[in-house]
């Protein structure tokens, strides 16, 4: 039940554009640079994206 | 350059044969997918299979132009390809939302091969051809062949279903602003404005947006309490899209509240 789209004040008029027109679509919208404070987010809670391991 | 046009008239698209029309629109549709990134909404009538053979492929001609026309010149993000029928009255039209053009424009460049290619195409059966356009709405080009009568497209400029947005912002120049750059897009239209985010719920139970742009960190109800309300109040969930200050805090907030439903 949240938002579709998450984007910041700072960013380029384009991508609110992009934004309201992807969520209108169906679609989510994430700023990029909210992406990359996630992704760090998750890094640091160790539940981020791991080096795939091959058998050993 | 006449004479090689109706050469190529003349010549039946094979896909016509293989495939049937409906198939043969899908085709198209997925080519011009691959080549330029609008989203195109086909709507194919139930007994297009049974128009004439020569109805279906001007029907798919004039499809064809419309695409290559939308892919070249206009900047379109959504196109509308519809064929229906009722009585003895076919219709094909093609929507988009991209740059539109100036009735001059067409006038301007006699030479306009796309252009004259589909009115000779569209009355070689009788059918006529009507471009609506306007700088900055988009196009509506459709063929209307009723019977074997020309007869005239009377719809008139019907202007584009927009994506009705809601803004709610504590800030009133805020919102004028984003009201004045939503404006001046041809598929977008500021439908109601919020102070807060309470009365984003009420302006949204009004005006049904389709969008609503909601700031966080508003005093008051919390923004996301607000969307969980806005969404729960519609039988098809609204979209909502926060634009969120850049604080930690904030965005803290945001990834324990907010995305649930969005990662």
């Amino acid at each position: 039940m949240g938002a579709s789209g998450y984007i910041l004040k700072e960013s380029p008029v384009d991508q609110l554009l992009t934004a309201i027109r992807e969520v209108h679509r169906g679609g989510s919208f994430l700023s990029p640079r909210l992406l990359t404070r996630l992704v760090d987010g998750f890094r640091q809670q160790g539940s981020g994206p791991r080096q795939p391991r091959f058998g050993t | 350059m006449l004479e090689l046009r109706r050469i190529i008239a003349a010549l039946s698209p094979a896909v016509l044969e293989r495939l049937g029309l409906k198939a043969a629109l899908r085709q198209l549709v997925a080519r011009f997918g691959k080549m330029h990134p609008a989203k195109v909404n086909l709507r194919v009538g139930a007994n297009s299979a049974g128009f004439p053979r020569q109805i279906q492929e001007v029907i798919y001609r004039v499809a064809q132009e419309c695409l290559q026309n939308i892919a070249k010149h206009s900047k379109a993000t959504h196109v509308n390809l519809l064929l229906q029928s009722a009585d003895k009255r076919i219709r094909l039209s093609v929507r988009d939302n991209g740059a539109g053009m100036s009735e001059t424009a067409e006038a301007d460049k006699p030479l306009s091969f796309g252009l004259a290619g589909m009115r000779e195409r569209a009355a070689l059966l009788g059918g006529t051809l009507t471009i609506l356009s306007e700088p900055g709405k988009g196009s509506l080009s459709s063929w209307i062949c009723l019977a074997n009568r020309c007869w005239r497209d009377r719809m008139g400029w019907q202007g584009m279903a927009k994506i009705r947005v809601l803004l709610t912002d504590d800030h009133t120049l805020f919102r004028q602003g984003i009201r004045t750059l939503l404006s001046a897009e041809p598929d977008m239209e500021v439908s109601g404005e919020a102070g807060n985010a309470s009365d984003a719920v009420s302006v949204a139970r009004q005006v049904r947006p389709d969008v609503v742009l909601m700031d966080i960190g508003m005093a008051g109800m919390s923004s996301f309490e607000a969307t969980r309300l806005i969404r729960k109040d519609r039988p098809k969930p609204v979209s909502c899209s926060c634009p969120c200050t850049t604080t930690k805090t904030t965005w803290r907030n945001a990834s324990t509240w907010g995305p649930a439903g969005t990662f």
